[in-house]
């Protein structure tokens, strides 16, 4: 939810560079019609790709990996969800 | 009991990841200017390749940004567990880890596969590619060696805070 307000705010503050001196210029329109043209897409997911990996990585390293969630009926597991309840009160 | 260092590690991971991304956008893209983030397939050889390049670096730096921002929550909540031993040689080692981490995965993803771009552009794919990679693969070592040693008395101030939260709850019910 956070990250969708924040996402909404840069779009919301997009008009401000309509400021730009050289986005009037043909260089301008050049920039904005090879950055939002057809390979617009392409561009982003290969820009973006990375992320989802770095993603991937830290779930794994703090809710653990999904073959190691076996070991949740073992008394050390049992303790830990006590753990999780002694912060609650 | 076993001190849960996971969150921990996480929480200096994440960050990591974000840091040494800007790290790389600020010294190599901004400072030094060797290459940007398409410069392999859209050349900064004039204002408007520079322009075009600028505008995928600055989305770059928007999501190393918030990367480092999730990473701070995963540190306050980290440090709102009990069961988290709040050593600093294994939030740092996350840290490098992170950055290692990085290195590698961006390295390999957009130097070696897409080839969206290079160390040193005008030199294409060269020992500078393989330095950076390797260097990633240092940090990982270290940041591992770093987050996951054995450390002295770390088990059982975990295990004494443990029992004491445990009696607390004994005597209260």
């Amino acid at each position: 939810m956070k990250q969708l307000i924040l996402v909404v705010a840069l779009m919301l503050a997009a008009p401000v560079a309509m400021a730009c001196p050289l986005c009037d210029s043909e260089t301008g329109q050049n920039v904005c019609a090879t950055i939002m043209g057809p390979d617009f897409f392409t561009n982003l997911l290969q820009m973006i790709l990375p992320f989802f990996i770095f993603a991937a990585i830290a779930i794994a390293i703090h809710y653990g990996l999904p073959f190691r969630k076996r070991a949740a009926a073992s008394p050390e597991s049992q303790r830990r969800a006590m753990w999780k309840q002694t912060e609650s009160r | 009991m076993e001190a849960n260092r996971k969150p921990l590690i996480a929480a200096g991971v994440v960050p990591g990841m974000g840091l040494g991304g800007f790290v790389d956008g600020i010294v190599f893209h901004q400072i030094l200017q060797i290459h940007n983030m398409l410069s392999a397939q859209i050349p900064n050889t004039d204002l408007a390749g520079i322009e075009v390049n600028m505008f995928w670096d600055g989305l770059f730096h928007a999501f190393t940004w918030i990367m480092t921002a999730i990473g701070l929550g995963l540190l306050w909540r980290a440090a709102k567990r009990g069961d988290v031993p709040w050593i600093g040689s294994i939030f740092v080692g996350g840290l490098i880890l992170g950055w290692g981490i990085f290195n590698v995965v961006e390295g390999l993803i957009d130097h070696y596969i897409l080839h969206v771009h290079h160390v040193v552009e005008s030199q294409g794919l060269s020992i500078y590619d393989h330095m950076f990679v390797g260097s990633g693969v240092l940090f990982i070592i270290m940041g591992l060696f770093m987050t996951l040693r054995r450390i002295r008395g770390e088990w059982q101030a975990a295990d004494d805070r443990y029992h004491k939260v445990i009696s607390q709850i004994n005597r209260d019910s």
